[in-house]
């Protein structure tokens, strides 16, 4: 026999109830001896009338031997051994005796009897249901918790179903400590701490109850928030995100412009140090030149101002389109096919014009 | 001899008989009560049986024990065959569930309520004279503790219940405690599990809950947009400041340049005047008159065709 049964809460043996399974035994309890007290009554029947005399010997003889195996049996089926996690309950007619700790131990059967209970084994009670915050919010949580038993005679004798009994008290404080926490808490930071909370309860609750349990640890799944509103609450997280992209986008643009802009800083001062040095040397050359032509202009004058205008004018000259009109005074009407003329030019500036718009849209575009 | 010995087994017999129907045991959580042909066995303090009044009416009497029933524990007993008959109760923490009963609050919505009850006989004699058994026990406790429930939920806000169940419990269990006492049971504990609401009022606050939402989802993009414009912006002011350093630095640089060239430009030409004058201006025409797009309508009039039109030579 493993373990005790559990009667059940009410009996009335006196009604014979049949589904009772205490009763049958109740009544059975000392049978064993009296069934013992029958076959030995069978046996010197059986064996009785027709050569009493002679067998006499034998039936004590056979006696003897009966007892003794009986006696053997009866010390045999008392021996049982309890394991490294376990320990066994023991009681006397019905009464607590005493707790056996592991290890080979022997009781007198019919007389006491054991139940044993495993005292190392964690066991899990899941609990998972949507509930009201503080805020009047529904979540739904789902939470863990694991048990020990460490009291094997106050597990058995102190509570109907002290499992059950847990469960209930764990439905109970986690609705309650949920019922303390916002919806904001439960689906963010407060985890820990309600976990804390309810194991905290779950003890009291036990220790009061006196249910020879001990609560090694409470986890809380993250909460969720219920299906029915599900997508709204991904749309907060999707528009977390959104707002977090938005800032870095910003970001990356604002890094963007601003090095671009020091890149441009850069190009403008270069261009105008160019500027200078090239105004600068320009000047010089300019100025080395004219003093170099100075001093032969200051020597002939007429000559060197003829040499340069004749020149400079044959250069423009010869570079350019140009119409010579000679004419009289009081000539107006001229036709000069100027259009004609201006049609060779025409093509750089068709050239030009996609150019310029293409500027144009630009601009735009950053106005916008 | 054998005379002796057959009388010798029957009388074993006879006493095996006797102690088989005479013995019982009561099993570690449970307790007895015995009744002699239906009268219930009772001692008095001293532990001398006396006679137990099943009639008497007074609570106080019973409770003050000046003859209470005889409650067996554990163990082995015995009782006299055919005249005593035994009745089991149990002694261990027992619960009764109360589940999902409608209850109006103080602002009149319903909620659903689901609790438990841990309770234990406390007197046995009492509680077996009292309930017909612990199906009937349950039934008054549960009464018992809905019709507290009823009183304790009208006085309260959905929201003060919700949070502040432990003095509800606290409530329930001190009331129904004490209705218990007069039917032999202690209440340990009254313990709400869940308060919820019906479906069509969890419709509602899922609406609300979605609208929080998006409030909130709302809020959020609108602070990304807002913050994404003012880093925008503040990078964009910076450029502008960056370009208009850069730039104010340029100008600073031609204006040097312009400078020093303006004074060796002045050093050089103001040498000789009226030659700057002109040979300045005929480098200008030159870089002015650039290639074939510039058309330029002449009269020979000038300088330079001063032998154009030689009259000399034409006259003759």
């Amino acid at each position: 026999m493993t373990s005790i049964k559990m009667p059940l809460a009410w009996h009335e043996p006196d009604k014979n109830d049949k589904k009772d399974p205490w009763a049958a035994k109740r009544n059975d309890g000392p049978p064993d001896l009296e069934k013992f007290f029958k076959k030995i009554f069978a046996g010197l029947k059986g064996k009785g009338p027709s050569h009493s005399g002679s067998s006499h010997q034998k039936f004590t003889f056979n006696l003897w031997l009966l007892l003794a195996i009986i006696a053997i049996l009866y010390f045999a089926s008392g021996i049982y051994i309890v394991q490294e996690a376990e320990r066994a309950v023991i009681t006397r007619f019905g009464k607590f005796n005493r707790v056996s700790d592991p290890g080979p131990h022997w009781l007198p059967p019919l007389i006491e009897d054991k139940a044993l209970v495993n005292v190392e084994l964690v066991t899990p009670i899941r609990h998972t249901g949507l509930m009201l915050t503080e805020d009047e919010n529904i979540v739904s949580v789902e939470v863990v918790v694991q048990y020990q038993v460490i009291d094997a005679e106050h597990y058995l004798f102190n509570d109907i179903d002290p499992k059950d009994t847990l469960r209930q008290a764990t439905e109970s404080a986690l609705r309650q400590v949920i019922g303390h926490s916002s919806l904001d808490d439960v689906l963010t930071s407060g985890r820990a701490r309600i976990a804390g909370d309810i194991k905290a309860q779950l003890q009291t609750v036990t220790n009061s109850y006196n249910l020879g349990l001990q609560i090694s640890d409470v986890a809380m799944q993250p909460a969720k928030a219920p299906d029915e509103v599900k997508s709204a609450f991904d749309d907060v997280i999707k528009a977390r995100e959104e707002e977090v992209s938005l800032k870095n986008r910003a970001e990356a643009y604002a890094n963007d412009i601003k090095t671009k802009a020091q890149g441009q800083a850069e190009r403008i001062i270069k261009e105008a140090a160019a500027y200078k040095e090239e105004t600068v040397l320009n000047a010089q050359g300019h100025t080395q030149r004219f003093n170099l032509i100075l001093p032969h202009y200051q020597k002939n004058p007429q000559i060197t101002l003829t040499r340069i205008y004749i020149d400079a004018i044959e250069q423009i000259f010869s570079t350019n389109t140009k119409i010579l009109l000679d004419v009289e005074k009081g000539n107006p009407l001229l036709y000069l096919p100027l259009d004609k003329i201006m049609n060779k030019t025409q093509h750089s500036i068709e050239a030009n014009e996609p150019l310029y718009k293409e500027k144009e849209s630009n601009y735009n575009r950053e106005q916008g | 001899m054998r005379g002796i010995s057959t009388s010798l087994i029957l009388s074993l017999i006879l006493l095996v008989g006797f102690f088989s129907l005479s013995a019982y045991t009561v099993y570690e959580p449970e307790r007895a009560i015995v009744s002699r042909l239906g009268k219930l066995m009772a001692e008095d303090r001293q532990g001398h049986s006396c006679q137990f009044l099943k009639v008497e009416k007074n609570l106080s009497a019973i409770a003050e024990g000046a003859c209470k029933p005889l409650v067996i524990g554990p163990g082995l007993h015995f009782k006299v065959p055919l005249l005593d008959s035994i009745s089991i109760l149990d002694s261990r923490l027992l619960l009764s569930l109360v589940s999902s009963e409608r209850i109006p609050t103080k602002e009149k919505k319903d909620v659903i309520v689901d609790l438990f009850v841990k309770w234990r006989i406390e007197d046995f004699g009492l509680f077996y004279l009292r309930t017909n058994n612990q199906k009937g026990a349950e039934l008054l406790l549960k009464q018992k503790v809905v019709d507290g429930l009823r009183a304790a939920f009208g006085q309260r806000t959905i929201k003060e219940l919700v949070s502040g169940r432990e003095k509800v419990m606290e409530q329930l269990k001190k009331d129904t405690n004490s209705n218990a006492h007069g039917l032999g049971i202690e209440v340990m504990d009254v313990r709400i599990k869940r308060i919820d609401f019906p479906p069509e009022v969890s419709e509602a606050v899922y609406k609300r809950m979605r609208t929080d939402r998006e409030t909130a989802a709302v809020q959020l993009r609108a602070n990304g947009e807002s913050e994404a414009e003012k880093i925008r912006a503040g990078a964009e002011k910076e450029k502008r400041i960056i370009l208009a350093e850069a730039n104010k630095t340029a100008e600073e640089l031609r204006g040097k340049g312009d400078a020093a060239a303006s004074e060796i430009y002045a050093k050089a030409y103001s040498q000789a005047p009226e030659f700057f004058e002109f040979y300045r201006s005929l480098e200008a025409y030159k870089k002015s008159f650039k290639g074939m797009d510039d058309i330029l309508v002449l009269e020979p009039n000038s300088d330079f065709f001063k032998f154009f039109h030689n009259k000399k030579l034409t006259n003759k």
